[in-house]
């Protein structure tokens, strides 16, 4: 194939009927700046070959112009197997397609677009897209041809049969790889690239649909066996229930029962005779010991009546000699009572004598203090005189802290003003001449010598009679402190005034004054602190104290009054007296424990010989009582009778015992023993039990088959079986169509593998022819390279200079583009010689290639160019005006062809 | 007395296998009911003994509980008897309660418990039902002491296997074989075992009218059983009922030559489209003759009801022009002669062989100009 002509109207920029000229064999140059439209152009012969005329996709979309109502149209002129053809395509806007050869329309529409494919050898694809056979690989859009060409299904069936001509039929790589995409394919559909089912895939499928299944028919299983226990369970109790009621099995229980009853009463019957028998036997019995029991009690009050009526005579006469004891003790007890009252007397008497010397005692130490309360008395006159007169002198001093600080303050005001002001004045130098002492005078002071002065206020000279200078200091400057100066001057003067001071010297002297005043103050404080009173002042003591002086004259007064007495005794006096009343106290309490312990004592015997008659005195009143009631019983006039009447009724109470008990041990004799009878009783209460067990089992079993009823009622009816039988089947089915796939995947896996090992042993001799063709142009660019090709074609790496490949990915991107330009035309020049000479386009490619490279790269397109058509589309003018060819140029607004 | 005998219906087994054309099978055992039925009008049979599994499960559909009992329900002259088998044995409130509750047609008697009923003045039902899946005992022991009128013929039915016999029946529930002899039966009507069988004079399987599987009887039977007296012997005549034929067939092959005669001898098999053939293929093809076969088999898929083949046995030998069909040499060539070799090493396992023949049938199927991929 060979483009002859190239024309466009609505694509792109290219509004108006617009045509590429020029083209021809060999290589062509569409040298444009940027936004001419040659990327425009590339696309729009793509759409024109590849695109159904009335598609509406995005490639189309794309080409429209903006803002014109014009279909796309497209017509491209091209030579094919010596046939000039023409192909014409509106998209969009009034689709239509017209194949021309010649001047002959050979198709129209859709058989046009498909024709084309057709004649260029390119297979329709079942989708959208149309495979570009070669062309994909020889076309390289913008951007593109840094890639190494990646060959699409048809591409790579267009360069293997390239290949075939010339090694296929050793190495069949074709074939294999046909047969491996195909593999593949359906592989595909059933597994992923990790070996796992593929979701969605017939594989995944089944073996989900069998998990499923398994689930399904576990349960359902699981279903029926409960269903089938229950229907186990069900017969089991239907048959227990015929066995329980079956009457023949009813009626032996109930005769059993009846007879086993019979027995028990026939036993009871007897039993109860006994135990009459065994009440007459315990009856007899029971008066025999009673009438024995009163012999006995006879012969016991006998025995008693004597015992007592001798221990009463011992008892009495016992308690004779207890009355002379309780009498000699009374008499102790009041003798001791009399001396204890003498000594209470006494010793009252003693003590209001030593409450008296104790009052002397006190009145002595109160007069003894008499003495130091007066001399204290005088320390505290003294001392208030003292702090009187301070403070009248305080008070008449006003040369305080504050009227000092106020003093100082406005004298240092004042020095500074004055300085400031002196620093202003004028100075006025008065120098006295050999007479002048005494006759100058300045202001009020007359002068003696040399004066200099600063003249602050108005200053008057007066030189004796001759003469008065007034100097003034000139008004304006420091009038504020002029008027400070004066208020200063106010303030000290009244300062000094309200002290009553004559100057500020007094005032000082003052202010010492009042410093010592306050010195003085301090020193009566701390004095009077040291002679410790409590009273706010000296005057409050001294009245104190004197209240507490005529308190003690009073008191001395009145105890000598009351001991009638004329002085007080020393202190040393009453010290004696009073030891010797102590002494005296003593005695008196010794004295009176010993008669204390004298009454104790005789109390006590009186007590022991109060408990001695008491318990005589109960012991003969009991005895007394039980005599009396011996004898009311037994007494002593029937006492042989009495006991000749019991003997003689225990005998008689014995005969009976004897004949009831020999009657009871006969009955013994006959009646059954109480384990028979208590097996009778066992017996009943089991076939009883037996009846009532079996009733309520009857009962329960009902229950329990009307439930187990209910559970397959509604287990069961649902076809629960046969949905078992069908989910097995389906389980099984499926199992078998999982294993089917497996080993179907099996099968593809290991003859995918094998066929790829294969291929990848003949991979050098299938890559050979590329190889082959590849060389005159890597060696215009790179001489004495190889490249080493791997699978599909992809470059691995080249050799350049030594035995080591350089990897392709770690090429500089210049180098990279050059090289898959080269495998590109290599490509072109393998299937061109096959008879499928397609033009090779390049739109902006070699655009890293360095000065040197270039011109290499242009020998390599020139080559190619021998032998196909070459159009290059680049926006580098000057880097590529050496690549020769053919230029192209773009002529807008041609005219529409006229028709003949 | 003439009646039918007839057993193993086993209505509502699932046939999955089958696909879209299990419910004709299903049907096709329905359709059996009827056959019988017109069998007993055509020939004066008053009574039809179903010996045992009636159902195929205990726990059935309504739908399929029903679909039986309305077949019989229709043939007014006939007394069908039926009677619970290992399939179905009668247990409270299971299938045949169930059956009891939807209403039983009039012409159809259950025999749910062991004890004589009256066929008519000339002789006596003895059922031996079985009232659990598997029994230990034999139930037909009952019949030696079961009383029935003087002069009356004593026919019993059953469900098992009989003693002895190696029967090889689905549940333990054994028949003693010398039954007849032992409790004076003119017939003992068996069910449980799927193929027509005569065990003894008067002791018979009657095999299933409609068969469920490869292996058993062909085409599905029920008997006519003649009695004319208590002391006479038993004429028993099979009648084919069933529809559908399943056949097994086992076949060798040496040679891609003899697939010709083996579709012949297959298509000659009468009533194709009826016939459900099991094909057990042994021997060995070349891989030209294996593809040519899977066509063969294709063709036969077609005519058939249904053909299920089992290849397990054949094994593949390449021949030359098989590995040059695939290529002279190459790649593919070089593949099939690896696959060739993995598949002939006795060092793989079998599946690893299995394997590799398949991949190399793949192989040939996808590179051979009947594959249709040679370039």
């Amino acid at each position: 194939m060979k483009i002859t002509s190239i024309i466009v109207e609505g694509v792109g920029k290219f509004g108006t009927r617009s045509e590429i000229t020029g083209l021809g064999s060999g290589v062509n140059i569409l040298a444009a700046g940027n936004e001419a439209g040659k990327s425009t152009l590339f696309r729009a012969v793509r759409a024109c070959l590849f695109e159904r005329h009335n598609t509406k996709n995005e490639v189309v979309r794309n080409l429209a112009t903006d803002g014109v109502s014009l279909p796309v149209t497209v017509t491209l002129g091209f030579e094919h197997g010596e046939q000039s053809y023409t192909i014409t395509k509106s998209f969009m806007k009034s689709p239509a397609a017209s194949l021309m050869r010649g001047t002959t329309e050979l198709a129209r529409g859709r058989e046009a677009d498909e024709m084309v494919w057709e004649l260029l050898g390119i297979a329709p694809s079942s989708g959208r897209s149309v495979d570009e056979a070669a062309f994909g690989i020889l076309w390289v859009e913008q951007g593109q041809s840094f890639h190494v060409p990646e060959p699409s299904e048809a591409a790579t069936t267009a360069l293997n049969t390239a290949i075939q001509a010339e090694v296929g039929t050793l190495v069949g790589g074709e074939r294999a790889r046909s047969v491996l995409s195909a593999l593949k394919e359906e592989l595909g559909q059933l597994i992923t690239d990790t070996g796992r089912p593929k979701s969605g895939g017939p594989l995944a499928e089944a073996t989900t649909r069998l998990d499923v299944l398994q689930g399904d028919l576990a349960d359902a299983e699981a279903r029926l066996s409960v269903l089938d226990g229950q229907l186990v369970e069900l017969a089991a109790k239907r048959s227990e229930r015929a066995r329980l009621s079956d009457p023949a099995l009813v009626k032996e229980m109930t005769t059993d029962l009846e007879a086993a009853r019979q027995d028990l009463k026939a036993g009871e019957g007897v039993a109860a005779l006994l135990s009459q028998f065994e009440a007459a036997e315990q009856r007899s019995k029971a008066s025999f010991d009673r009438v024995e029991r009163h012999l006995l009690d006879l012969h016991e009050r006998r025995a008693r009546i004597d015992g007592d009526r001798k221990r009463d005579a011992e008892l009495r006469e016992a308690s004779t000699p207890l009355d002379a004891q309780e009498q000699a003790a009374r008499v102790a007890i009041r003798v001791a009572r009399g001396e204890i009252g003498a000594l209470d007397a006494q010793a009252e008497e003693e003590e209001e004598q030593e409450r008296n010397l104790q009052r002397l005692a006190t009145a002595v130490a109160r007069a003894a203090a008499r003495e130091s309360l007066a001399r204290q008395q005088h320390g505290l006159e003294e001392l208030e005189e003292r702090l009187v007169r301070n403070a009248a002198g305080l008070a008449n001093n006003h040369a305080t802290t504050a009227v000092m600080t106020s003093l100082d303050n406005a004298e240092r005001e004042l020095s500074i003003l004055t300085a400031r002001l002196e620093a202003a004045a004028p100075e006025v130098a008065v120098e006295l001449g050999a007479n002048g002492a005494g006759y100058v005078s300045i202001g009020e002071t007359t002068i003696v010598s040399n004066v200099v002065q600063a003249a602050i206020d108005p200053l008057t000279i007066r030189v004796g009679d001759i003469a008065t200078i007034v100097v003034s200091p000139p008004k304006a400057p420091n009038k504020t402190d002029h008027k400070r100066r004066q208020e200063l001057q106010k303030q000290l003067s009244n300062l000094i005034e309200d002290a009553g001071a004559g100057s500020a010297g007094a005032l000082r002297a003052t202010r010492a004054r009042r410093q010592a005043l306050e010195a003085e103050a301090v020193g009566i404080q701390a004095e009077i602190s040291a002679v410790g009173i409590t009273e706010k002042s000296p005057a409050l003591a001294i009245e104190r104290i004197k209240t507490e002086i005529e308190k003690v004259d009073a008191l001395v007064a009145e105890i000598l009054t009351q001991a009638k007495i004329d002085a007080l005794p020393t202190a040393e006096d009453i010290a004696v007296r009073q030891d010797a009343l102590r002494q005296n106290r003593e005695n008196a309490r010794r004295k009176r424990q010993t008669l204390d312990g004298t009454i104790e004592a005789q109390n006590t015997i009186l007590s022991n010989l109060a408990d001695t008659r008491g318990r005589l005195v109960g012991t003969l009143a009991e005895i007394q009582n039980r005599l009396d009631g011996d004898l009311t019983i037994l007494p002593d006039a029937d006492r042989a009778r009495l006991i000749a009447d019991a003997n003689a009724a225990v005998a008689v109470a014995r005969d009976d015992y004897c004949t009831k008990a020999a009657a009871l041990e006969e009955q013994r004799h006959k009646a059954p023993p109480h384990e028979e009878l208590e097996r009778r009783r066992i017996r009943v209460d089991r076939l009883q039990n037996a009846l009532e067990s079996q009733k309520s089992r009857l009962g329960s079993l009902d229950k329990d088959t009307a439930n187990l009823e209910g559970q397959i009622q509604s287990a069961g009816g649902d076809g629960l079986g046969e949905k078992v039988e069908a989910l097995r089947q389906e389980r099984d089915l499926t199992l078998r169509e999982v294993e089917r796939r497996k080993a179907r995947v099996g099968a593809l896996v290991l003859l995918k593998e094998t066929i790829e090992a294969c291929y990848k042993e003949q991979r050098d001799r299938l890559h050979a022819p590329l190889r082959r063709h590849l060389q005159p142009f890597l060696n215009d660019v790179f001489p004495a390279a190889e490249l080493e090709l791997g699978d599909g074609f992809a470059v691995a790496g080249i050799r350049r200079n030594g035995p080591t490949a350089e990897t392709f990915e770690r090429l500089s991107a210049g180098t990279q583009e050059q090289i898959a330009v080269l495998v590109r035309l290599a490509m072109g020049t393998m299937i061109c010689e096959r008879g499928q000479p397609v033009p090779i386009i390049l739109d902006d490619a070699l655009v890293f290639s360095d000065d040197d490279r270039i011109e290499q790269m242009f020998d390599a397109l020139n080559r190619a160019g021998q032998k196909q058509q070459v159009i290059v589309l680049t926006c580098r003018t000057r880097a590529f005006a050496a690549l020769g060819g053919r230029q192209l140029s773009i002529v807008s607004n041609v005219a529409k062809p006229t028709l003949a | 007395m003439r009646f039918i005998h007839t057993a193993d219906w086993q209505i509502g087994k699932p046939f999955k296998q089958f696909g879209d054309r299990e419910s004709v099978l299903r049907q096709a055992r329905l359709v059996a009911i009827e056959k019988i039925g017109e069998l007993a009008e055509r020939e004066g049979a008053a009574h039809v003994l179903v010996a045992g599994d009636v159902y195929d499960t205990e726990a059935p559909t309504s739908r399929t509980l029903l679909e039986p009992l309305e077949r019989m329900r229709g043939f007014t002259k006939v007394s069908w008897h039926l009677l619970p088998g290992n399939h179905d044995p009668h247990r409270p409130k299971g299938v045949w309660d169930r059956v009891r509750e939807n209403g039983v047609p009039a012409n159809v008697r259950l025999h749910l418990t062991a004890e004589p009923v009256a066929l008519d003045s000339f002789a006596t039902l003895l059922p031996a039902p079985l009232t659990r899946k598997s029994e230990g005992g034999d139930l037909t022991e009952w019949m030696d002491n079961a009383a029935t009128a003087p002069g009356s013929i004593r026919v019993g039915v059953a469900h098992g296997s009989v003693v002895g016999f190696g029967s090889g029946g689905e549940a333990n529930n054994p028949v003693d074989p010398r039954r007849p002899e032992r409790a004076g039966l003119g017939y003992l009507a068996l069910g449980d075992w799927h193929r027509t069988m005569q065990v003894g004079p008067a002791i018979w399987y009657a095999g299933t009218p409609e068969p469920d599987r490869a292996g058993s009887q062909e085409v599905g039977q029920a008997l006519v059983v003649d009695i004319a007296g208590p002391s006479a012997p038993a004429m028993v005549t099979p009648n084919v009922v069933g529809t559908y034929r399943w056949l097994t067939r086992e076949e060798h092959l040496s040679d891609s030559t003899e697939l010709e005669d083996l579709e012949a001898r297959l298509r000659a098999l009468p009533e194709l489209s009826s016939t459900i053939l099991r094909l057990f293929l042994k021997g060995t093809l070349p891989l030209a003759g294996r593809a040519a076969l899977d066509r063969r088999l294709l063709g036969l898929t077609a005519a058939l009801f249904h053909l299920d083949v089992d290849q397990l046995g054949l094994l593949v030998r390449p021949s030359a022009a098989d590995l040059e069909a695939i290529d002279f040499g190459g790649v593919l060539r070089h593949a099939a002669d690896k696959l060739r070799s993995m598949a002939d090493d006795d060092a793989n396992g079998p599946g690893e062989k299995r394997r590799a023949a398949d991949a190399l049938i793949q192989l040939f199927v996808m590179a051979s100009d009947d594959g249709g991929v040679r370039l």
